[in-house]
């Protein structure tokens, strides 16, 4: 018996538009599809480990009670990804400052290769203490297209900035990164 | 390699680094020859590696029936919102009063003496834009200007003695005390 073929995933301005038409389901997709990719975002950009979920969880709320904000010219994911940005600020101010927890042992898979894997770690770990030194729009623009593999023209549209411009932050963010990495 | 290639291949890093993209042998050959790319390749694993932990942190699903619980549940006025209402409910009342004591002794017409000429600064006051009273209806209007008027002035409009620009300043004082204290 042969198989059925897998219909394409429903792209997220169909879902969106299945949600605001009252289908609870197309919020769980949203949420499924992006949620990781949020986590990653928010943890490369200083969150706290333990508090990534919940502000994972926070970004599309806000995001769901906001969607009439949602131009659809940019992509979904780097419209969540600013408003996972504004809300870690807002937690940056609540405490008054960064405040950096390394990389927790029980995060990590079973190593098959221990050194390069601790190589790898601190680089991991160089590389977000060096990310929490640029500045705001280097740092959105690099996690959106390293974490996001968004183009330049939907980081643009996502940041109200022009593609050129993003590449150019881009570039500088890597430029200082690398140097962190030495 | 030329600038072009080198542009090409940095452009890919990220969908490399991600899995949605692979590097030839060739590719991965020419990344590590070159100093600049290799340590450009080196920042954006980093980063990738530095998501993979973030990315470890989050369970969708929890997510997902989280914010769905959450969406459900109707969002609680703001608090400030009664508080706020009531103050532009107050300014309104006062900017009305204050725009009926300028303005009718210009509307009453002849039915008075003939009326002193309008000071300068209050034939300037005819124009003081009131977006407070936007937002009222017709009905919350008309019972502002009711309320303004009878008590405001201890009688009917019709009974004042004389138009507001003919009061002294004094009696102009009393008579706003007058209506502050009623509203």
């Amino acid at each position: 018996m042969t198989a059925l073929p897998e219909s394409p995933p429903r792209p997220d301005a169909e879902l969106v538009a299945a949600w605001r038409a009252g289908d609870q389901r197309a919020a769980t997709s949203l949420v499924e599809r992006h949620a990781q990719a949020v986590g990653r975002y928010l943890f490369s950009a200083g969150a706290r480990a333990e508090d990534v979920e919940d502000l994972v969880q926070e970004t599309f709320i806000r995001a769901f009670r906001a969607l009439e904000g949602w131009r659809g010219e940019s992509a979904l994911r780097s419209w969540l990804f600013t408003i996972a940005g504004n809300l870690l600020r807002d937690d940056y101010r609540r405490r008054k400052g960064r405040q950096f927890v390394p990389i927790e042992d029980r995060d990590l898979a079973a190593p098959s290769d221990p050194e390069g894997e601790l190589a790898a770690d601190d680089a991991a770990e160089r590389l977000r203490a060096g990310l929490a030194e640029l500045p705001r729009l280097q740092r959105e623009v690099f996690l959106m297209r390293v974490q996001g593999g968004e183009d330049y023209a939907a980081i643009a549209a996502a940041l109200g900035t022009t593609p050129g411009a993003a590449r150019v932050h881009y570039h500088h963010a890597v430029k200082r990164l690398k140097e962190c990495l030495g | 390699m030329n600038d072009i290639e080198r542009t090409r291949l940095a452009d890919r890093m990220p969908r490399v680094a991600l899995g949605q993209d692979e590097w030839t042998p060739a590719e991965l050959g020419r990344v590590a020859a070159d100093a600049d790319l290799a340590a450009e390749w080196r920042v954006v694993q980093a980063a990738a590696r530095l998501g993979d932990r973030g990315a470890a942190l989050v369970d969708p699903q929890r997510v997902a029936v989280a914010v769905t619980a959450r969406l459900d549940t109707p969002v609680p006025v703001s608090g400030r919102s009664g508080p706020r209402r009531a103050w532009w409910a107050v300014t309104g009342l006062a900017a009305a009063a204050a725009l009926f004591l300028v303005v009718w002794p210009a509307v009453r017409g002849p039915a008075g003496p003939a009326p002193a000429p309008a000071p300068v600064a209050a034939s300037g006051a005819l124009t003081i834009d009131l977006p407070e009273l936007e937002a009222l209806d017709e009905t919350s209007l008309a019972q502002v200007l009711q309320g303004v008027g009878p008590t405001g002035t201890g009688g009917t409009l019709e009974s004042t003695t004389a138009p507001a620009s003919d009061l002294t300043e004094t009696e102009l004082h009393t008579l706003l005390g007058e209506f502050e204290e009623v509203s």
